[in-house]
């Protein structure tokens, strides 16, 4: 049977290359073609902004989606996304948000409540400046035209006294090339692959200010409900490899490009302690008051149990991480399925 | 009826021709804000997309239908019969009706659910768009409503004449 | 059936529905919706319907589109652009057929403000031709080379064209604004030396016209309509540089040209009223066209024809594919106007064209010019049409096309060169800040 798959990224973006163009022939081997997954990628059957919808209403059976562009149908994944500002860990907190989405019965329910089943989920490596103008110590950003994408990232920046600027991704290159803007808070990936920021930006500064989190896997309730629970465990153990492989791209992606940048002679900047010990502040500033922001702008219940159930996965899953070779997509997998996707029942889950 | 229509639709297009002068001068400062005094204006981006563009592309549908004309491949209705074009007419009516009419109750049920959750986008900065949504129904409801005088004339045989153009 | 079935049922209903005056972006929506139905159910294709308007329109960089046409309308309502043809005339009257070039010319000039073929034509239709006719031109030759020289106004930036073709394929506008310059230049260029020749070899086709303009009279044609070159230079210089993204250009362009209007004391408060009139009807006029053919996308990817198109055109070379692709834009150029082709087309043809790594920079240039030959080719030539309205008559339809048809074949040439030389069109976009 031939089921509709939409992604709003290219086939060549990690977050469908190894998330849904490998993981589709995955699927279709592991259950003899009885799940066949067309992928539609660049937003073609849905765009991006409506992907939960388009789940929701049936126009496909699997989909990617990023709780940032639904901020009020998704408000509690948005407090997690506020929250991640604070890691600098992008396998563990990509696996934590799984294990919190997969488990955690609020989350469940506000997937459920949007029309949707959660099954896994990413993280995008950790964020640094990517600047023309060298930010070192926090007085270097002061007056700096700052490109962010949003949320806690556009408060940081404002605490820092530059000034936060919205432009499309498209258009950072050219504006860091014409100094429209100084810096941009990205991930090192983009660096090389497609934006190609190395071309024009001077330096990185290697400060870690946290990651973005999204769901790579959400199934429509009655797709998922008319599977044999082989074919959901098919499912279950094809993401978990999913999962893996996109991190371990990610990973090794973010090692080729500061390692080209270097050879480009970009300058690779550690941050001084100054500016680590501001960030440390506003981070933990932005834990302790996230409970009561979340319920004041996202009109959610206290949301201090989730944030905790974080806090501590995250933990978890840095500790199971220790020793493991993060460029090896199988090992990561392993420990991927044996602590975690090994555990959920495809006779049960997602089916209440 | 007819003059109903004429408020409607000149109200509405007057709604957009606004929204243009605001796009331009609203880009216009951002730019200048961005270049000559390092301060864009925060959120301009998200206002242009989901206010001025909206505004400008279905509130004047009703306008179009009543004054100007939608494109149309008129090759083989000037060739036609005058039996032919009544029929084409027709055709083109109610199907531009209907589509409207589908697009218009979709819209306002999303408008709706939008208004509901209080509905944001969140880029750089956060942007109230709900009301936004609304726009959509209000533009194709009221095209189809403008319709309605030209479809009864069409099914009753009547010459429903030519779309007025704009004075 | 199958969903590959639904898809060509689907695109024969489509055509018989716009052959039957169905106005072009319901006649796409309607049939999307149904086949989508057909396809999947109610419940998909109501999500369609329901994601795509909105989602659609609300972007940001749809909003170049209003800001050139304002920019456009305010240039020509406010009687920016009237002095052009004046001033080309006073440099190209001594070549042979000098009024026809000086039309050409102008035109182009025009098209740097206008992003529409038709309205170029429109404009100079009322101003050129009674001029050329006047001098003893040929009604064939008056005619014929204001329908073509308006075709330059979607090549030479701005363009609405190129501004549907980057949104629907994911390419720069910006890149594509300057991947037009030379090609529009070129195309401008062919038609002055066709014209030039034709007249040199048969000068009852346009009568020597002997003019005398003082230095008083030269100097006060020039100021009257400098303002408008510097100003295009200058929006179009601030893209290539890469200081405006497209959309910023328009409004900068558009609030440029009203503050040269007021200062030239050519801006009333009527003038300004029409120009955001017209750019709202305008608008939304195309972006209904845009929501029909965002829907039929949507069912043209779940019929899956695009990957059957794929299957069929394995093993063509690109250029053969061009050669298919040019053909096919201009039969549908005899019946349809051009922002319906592109939305018709290219959903089905994107895949393969990313398939056969074809730049797509360099399609679009191709495919403008392609478009563009489409507004004079019978029976149905959008500018030719407009010419003999704007005429009131006067000049049969069947002479108008006449004419055009030595500015076609010029148009032939032209485009064998831009196929065989991408380097035209891609040359100026690899200079610029990306
Ligand atoms: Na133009
Ligand atoms: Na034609």
């Amino acid at each position: 049977e031939t089921y509709q798959a939409t992604n709003w990224m290219a086939p060549v973006h990690i977050l469908n290359e190894f998330t849904y163009q490998k993981f589709a022939e995955d699927v279709k081997a592991a259950t003899g073609g009885g799940i066949t997954f067309e992928v539609y990628s660049n937003g073609s059957l849905v765009p991006a902004r409506t992907t939960m919808q388009g789940i929701r209403d049936g126009v496909a059976a699997l989909g990617v989606v990023y709780p940032g562009y639904t901020p009020s149908e998704l408000p509690l994944n948005n407090v997690v996304n506020d929250l991640v500002f604070v890691s600098d860990d992008d396998f563990a907190s990509a696996f934590a948000y799984t294990e919190l989405g997969l488990t955690h019965p609020k989350l469940i329910a506000e997937w459920k409540k949007n029309g949707g089943i959660f099954a896994g989920g990413y993280s995008t490596p950790v964020y640094n400046f990517v600047c023309v103008k060298p930010i070192t110590a926090a007085g270097d950003a002061k007056g700096l035209k700052i490109r962010t994408a949003g949320g806690a990232q556009t408060a940081w920046v404002q605490s820092l006294g530059g000034v936060p600027v919205s432009v499309p991704i498209g258009d950072v290159y050219s504006g860091l090339e014409r100094g429209s803007i100084d810096c941009t808070m990205s991930d090192p990936t983009n660096l090389d692959k497609g934006n190609k920021f190395w071309e024009v930006a001077k330096s990185v500064t290697l400060l870690p200010m946290g990651v973005v989190v999204g769901a790579n896997y959400v199934y429509n309730p009655t797709f998922w409900k008319e599977l044999e629970p082989a074919q959901r465990r098919a499912l279950l153990d094809s993401m978990a490899v999913g999962v893996a492989r996109a991190q371990v791209a990610y990973h090794v992606g973010v090692q080729a490009a500061l390692e080209g940048s270097k050879e480009r002679g970009l300058k690779i900047i550690e941050p001084a302690a100054d500016l680590t010990e501001k960030l440390a502040a506003f981070q933990a500033a932005l834990v302790e008051k996230l409970p009561q922001t979340a319920v004041a702008e996202r009109k959610v219940e206290d949301p201090s149990d989730v944030i905790a159930t974080f806090l501590e996965l995250q933990k978890k899953w840095k500790g199971l991480m220790e020793g493991v070779d993060r460029t090896d997509a199988d090992a990561v997998a392993k420990v991927l399925k044996d602590n975690l996707y090994a555990g959920i029942d495809e006779n049960s889950f997602g089916l209440k | 009826m007819r003059r109903l229509v004429d408020v409607l639709t000149t109200t509405l297009a007057v709604l957009s021709a606004l929204a243009m002068a605001l796009m331009m001068l609203h880009v216009t400062a951002d730019v200048a804000g961005k270049y000559l005094l390092r301060a864009p204006i925060p959120g301009t981006a998200e206002v242009v997309a989901n206010y001025y563009m909206i505004a400008a592309v279905f509130l004047p549908l009703a306008w179009v239908e009543a004054r100007s004309q939608p494109i149309v491949v008129d090759l083989f209705y000037t060739m036609a019969p005058a039996a032919g074009r009544r029929a084409m007419d027709l055709l083109g009516t109610v199907l531009t009706i209907a589509f409207y009419g589908v697009l218009a109750w979709l819209s306002w049920g999303s408008a709706l659910a939008a208004w509901r959750i209080g509905e944001i986008v969140e880029g750089t900065w956060k942007v109230v768009v709900w009301p936004a949504k609304f726009l959509l129904p209000l533009g194709l409801a009221i095209a189809c409503i403008v319709l309605m005088p030209r479809l009864a004339d069409l099914l009753l045989g009547r010459d429903p004449g030519p779309r007025t153009e704009p004075a | 059936m199958d969903r590959i079935d639904i898809g060509f049922i689907g695109i024969a209903a489509t055509l018989l529905m716009i052959g039957l005056r169905v106005p072009i972006g319901v006649a796409m929506g309607s049939v999307a919706f149904a086949g989508i139905t057909a396809m999947m159910g109610l419940r998909p294709a109501i999500g369609i319907a329901k994601a795509i308007p909105y989602e659609l329109i609300g972007d940001w960089n749809l909003s170049a589109v209003p800001m050139f046409l304002l920019m456009g309308y305010v240039a020509s309502r406010a009687g920016l652009t009237n002095g052009l043809f004046g001033a080309a005339r006073i440099f190209l009257n001594p070549i042979p057929g000098g009024l026809a070039s000086s039309t050409v010319a102008a035109s182009a000039l025009f098209a740097s403000a206008s992003g529409s073929s038709v309205a170029t034509a429109a404009a100079f239709s009322r101003i050129a031709v009674p001029e050329m006719l006047k001098a003893g031109y040929s009604p064939s030759l008056a005619t014929g080379s204001v329908a073509a020289a308006g075709t330059l106004g979607s090549l030479i930036p701005p363009s609405v064209l190129f501004i549907v073709f980057g949104l629907m394929m994911d390419v720069s506008i910006s890149t594509l604004f300057v991947a037009g310059i030379v090609p529009g230049v070129l195309s401008a260029l062919m038609f002055v030396g066709m014209i030039t020749w034709r007249a040199w070899r048969n000068p009852a086709l346009a009568p020597r016209v002997v003019e005398h303009h003082s230095r008083a009279e030269r100097m006060a044609l020039l100021r009257d309509t400098w303002p408008l070159p510097v100003l295009i230079a200058g929006v179009m210089g601030g893209i290539f540089a890469g200081i405006f993204t497209a959309t910023e250009a328009g409004a900068v362009g558009a609030f440029l040209a009203s503050t040269i209007a007021l200062l030239r004391r050519r801006l009333s408060v009527e003038v300004m009223r029409q120009a955001l009139f017209d750019t709202a009807v305008g608008t939304s006029t195309i972006f209904i066209i845009v929501v029909g053919a965002a829907l039929f996308a949507r069912f043209v990817a779940l019929s899956t024809l695009p990957n059957w198109l794929m299957t069929f055109f394995d093993g063509y070379s690109a250029v053969t594919v061009i050669v298919f692709v040019s053909a096919l834009y201009l039969v549908l150029g005899c019946f349809l106007e051009s922002i319906s082709i592109m939305l018709l087309t290219l959903p089905v043809l994107a895949p393969l064209l990313s398939a056969l790594g074809i730049d797509l920079v360099w399609f679009a240039v191709i495919t403008v010019k392609l478009l563009e030959i489409g507004l004079i080719t019978p029976p149905v030539g959008m500018n030719v049409y407009v010419i003999r309205s704007s005429l009131g008559g006067t000049v049969p339809l069947g002479t108008i096309f006449a004419g055009a048809g030595w500015f076609i074949l010029t148009d032939v040439i032209t485009l064998a060169l831009l196929i065989g030389f991408p380097a035209l069109s891609l040359w100026l976009p690899g200079m610029m800040v990306r």
